[in-house]
């Protein structure tokens, strides 16, 4: 019953996943917005996305916005987990991930490119801002 | 052409003693030939001689029968007549060995036995019929031979006049005049006869002296050819052994000089070809370990430089070369001084005689503080390795160079390095510690305005405000967290003073001040023996309060926390172990929970800072100490951590 795609968000903050669905129903985009409290719930929702015959509770996003800093599997590491998924979801046409940190921390940036570019679309400093929604969603989803 | 030369070449395969023996029997054969030339000369001149006494004898014979016929004739005695007859035996006996030697072949009985009737020695008779056999065609002798044959029968006709005048003496009447007539014709024979006689005399005289002058020129001939013969030899044999001679003693030269190079050219295959091949191979084999040895020499790391007892450089590496900027030629012949910085050289000399009166392997380190000197009369550190090398000329000795003028910079580096990095962790500390009290003033003031805000607009807010507003109050709340605990971090170490500590008061005044959060969660704590060691108060007082807390928090839900506090000796220290019923933690983060900042739960699973283990290790370190634990998912968790005693 699905109708409008979905957008995914993985991060352990509770305030900054309020805070993000709020700038992006406020960006008027044509998204529904998920979040996950944490990597290993992303992982699950992912998990069962993929395996479940019946998806419809978890439909596959079609832009995920990672947290780096998490608890216990940080998002580099949820990236890692994410080659041990079946193949077929990274080659589904569409599906973007955009890094997100809070850390100023450049060497963030330079592991990403480094060692996920064949995961990561692009990097982005927290908090999202209505601008940089629709610039994404116009960039890599043009209409 | 060829034949002389094999032969040459045969004498050259002849050993020294062989040659040797060649020449000495070459001039005992000449030598020999020379003796039978004398002995063959002095016998052939001892039988002319002969000749001569026997023509004297023969003439003597002939004059006194002569004497006594004539006698005979006048006296008529018939004595005389018996003497002419017996002194006729003697140039009758010559006659008849003339008679003998005439014979073809030679009747040599009968030529002895005339000679013997001839009254000839008959030590002298075999040779005066071999020098009449052999010479007879010799003109001197055949001039004398001659008189002899034309003497011979005029002495013959002397016996029929002899006994024509015995005839008549003897006749019953004898004749005068017949008798004068006869002695008259006896007379004319006899100096027909001195005639003959003299004529032998002179040639044979004459023959004697002509085989005298023969006999002496062939004597010179032969001394001359064995002088010659001995003296030609003699420096041919010398003149291939000293040439051999010099080709070795040049390749001996050339390998003192240390040209394996040059080799002794082989001329003979004698004793000396063989020493000279020997010397070559020896210089093949010398070359090939001195080779050896200067590739080894030029493959050495360091800079090698090998010197005599005299403290001058005798070799010197490519290495070395480099190292101390000097060409080879300019190193070689010159004292070791010269690589040693002035400060050092006057006490060099000293130290270079001791080691060389007790010379060992012997490394000079880093401590020693050593230093060479470049041509540049640049200074640089070294390392120097010494080891004895045994040689012809003396013991050298073979050092070798390395230049740790990297090493120390590095070690300089090194040690600037962790002094940068000190002060950069103090700087850090400091930050932390200075940021965190400072941004507790604005947090303050945050909280304490939500607090008025939330107050003054009680009820009056729509539901989004009020979750807005928690939010905030939230986010305050944890901030205050976050600086209260990072505070607490980096104070650890500030003023780190220790005193005698009784863990046990330690662990009892945080279980008071846990007081509350212990009775909420219904735990059972149980404190075991703890010792008295020596801490810094507050911080001991920090870690247990973080452990127990953390033994509290993250306990199952719905059972009640059990809770163990212990500590017992162990080699040379405490080893403390907080042990608790709890969630657990998997394998894999056992490590990683020490890191600050990290966290294995959500804030609204487990609320905290991940700062509180992070400062427990920081305390334990401090102390000397280590911090660590034993756990799985589930089925609790022990904190282990050591205290020096």
């Amino acid at each position: 019953m699905r109708t409008r795609d979905l957008i995914l968000l993985i991060d352990d903050s509770d305030a900054d996943n309020f805070y993000h669905r709020f700038i992006i129903e406020r960006a008027g985009v044509p998204y529904d917005v998920r979040s996950t409290e944490g990597s290993i719930e992303g992982y699950d929702y992912l998990s069962k996305s993929l395996s479940l015959e019946d998806n419809s509770q978890y439909p596959m996003p079609r832009i995920i916005f990672l947290d780096i800093n998490m608890p216990a599997i940080n998002g580099f590491e949820l990236l890692t987990k994410f080659r041990e998924l079946p193949d077929p979801w990274r080659r589904k046409e569409g599906i973007k991930i955009f890094m997100l940190t809070g850390s100023l921390n450049p060497d963030d940036r330079a592991r990403a490119a480094a060692e996920y570019s064949d995961l990561i679309t692009d990097f982005r400093i927290k908090p999202l801002s209505e601008e940089v929604v629709k610039t994404l969603v116009q960039e890599y989803f043009p209409v | 052409m060829t034949k002389k030369r094999s032969i040459f070449q045969l004498f050259g395969v002849i050993s020294i003693s062989g040659k040797l023996n060649f020449t000495v029997g070459v001039m005992a054969t000449l030598i020999a030939v020379e003796l039978l030339t004398l002995w063959f000369a002095i016998h052939t001149l001892s039988s002319v001689r002969a000749y001569v006494g026997g023509e004297g004898l023969w003439s003597k014979g002939q004059k006194d029968a002569v004497y006594h016929l004539l006698k005979y004739g006048h006296s008529h005695h018939e004595a005389d007549y018996q003497n002419f007859l017996l002194f006729m035996k003697v140039p009758l006996g010559d006659h008849l060995a003339r008679e003998s030697m005439l014979k073809n072949p030679v009747d040599w009985e009968g030529a002895r036995a005339g000679f013997i009737q001839g009254r000839n020695d008959p030590e002298d008779i075999d040779g005066m019929i071999r020098l009449m056999v052999r010479f007879h065609t010799e003109p001197h002798l055949k001039r004398a031979i001659d008189a002899w044959t034309e003497a011979d029968p005029q002495i013959m006709r002397l016996l029929p006049l002899a006994e024509q005048l015995h005839q008549e003496i003897t006749s019953d009447h004898p004749s005068q005049e017949v008798i004068d007539a006869l002695e008259a014709e006896v007379q004319r024979t006899n100096e027909n006869l001195t005639v003959l006689e003299d004529n032998f005399s002179f040639a044979l005289g004459e023959g004697s002296r002509w085989l005298e002058f023969v006999i002496l020129r062939l004597l010179f001939a032969v001394a001359l050819t064995v002088e010659i013969t001995g003296l030609l030899l003699a420096f041919s044999v010398s003149r291939s052994i000293q040439r051999g001679l010099k080709q070795i003693i040049r390749a001996s030269r050339a390998i003192a000089a240390g040209d394996f190079e040059f080799k002794a050219r082989v001329y003979s295959r004698d004793e000396i070809g063989m020493v000279a091949e020997a010397i070559n191979h020896m210089a093949d084999e010398i070359g090939q370990a001195e080779n050896r040895f200067r590739r080894m020499l030029e493959s050495a790391p360091d800079a090698m430089v090998i010197v005599n007892q005299e403290g001058k450089i005798r070799l010197v590496n490519e290495q070395a070369e480099k190292v101390f900027g000097y060409t080879r030629g300019e190193l070689i012949g010159q004292p070791i001084e010269i690589l040693i910085p002035d400060r050092f050289e006057a006490s060099h000399p000293s130290r270079r005689q001791q080691y060389f009166a007790k010379p060992q392997i012997r490394t000079m380190g880093m401590d020693l503080e050593l230093y060479g000197k470049r041509k540049n009369g640049e200074e640089f550190p070294v390392e120097i390795s010494l080891s004895p090398l045994e040689t012809e000329e003396g013991l050298w000795v073979s050092s070798a160079i390395r230049d740790i003028s990297e090493k120390k910079l590095d070690h300089l580096a090194l040690r600037d390095y962790a002094r940068k990095l000190e002060v950069t962790n103090n700087n850090l500390e400091q930050f932390a510690y200075v940021a965190s009290h400072d941004l507790q003033e604005p947090l303050r003031t945050i909280t304490n305005f939500v607090t008025m805000f939330q107050e003054k607009q009680q009820g009056k807010l729509d539901q989004d405000s009020e979750v807005y507003l928690d939010y905030i109050v939230n986010a305050s709340e944890r901030m205050k967290a976050l600086i209260r605990d990072l505070l607490m971090y980096s104070r650890v170490g500030r003023h780190h003073v220790t005193e005698s500590i009784d863990t046990a008061e330690v662990v009892n005044a945080v279980l008071q001040e846990l007081h509350t959060s212990v009775q909420e969660a219904g735990a059972q704590v149980t404190v075991g023996f703890l010792p008295v060691l020596r801490a810094n108060r507050a911080e001991l007082h920090e870690l247990f309060l973080n452990l127990i807390s953390n033994a509290i928090k993250y306990g199952k839900p719905g059972i009640a926390a059990q809770i163990g506090i212990e500590a017992r000796a162990e080699n040379s220290h405490w080893l403390f172990a907080v042990k608790d019923n709890g969630i657990g933690i998997d394998k894999a983060y056992s490590e990683r929970v020490f890191v600050i900042f990290q966290r294995l739960h959500n804030q609204n699973q487990y609320s905290g800072t991940g700062v509180g283990l992070a400062t427990c290790r920081k305390i334990v370190e401090l102390h000397g100490g280590r911090i660590w634990l034993e756990s799985a998912p589930g089925e609790g968790t022990t904190f282990y951590f050591t205290f020096p005693t």
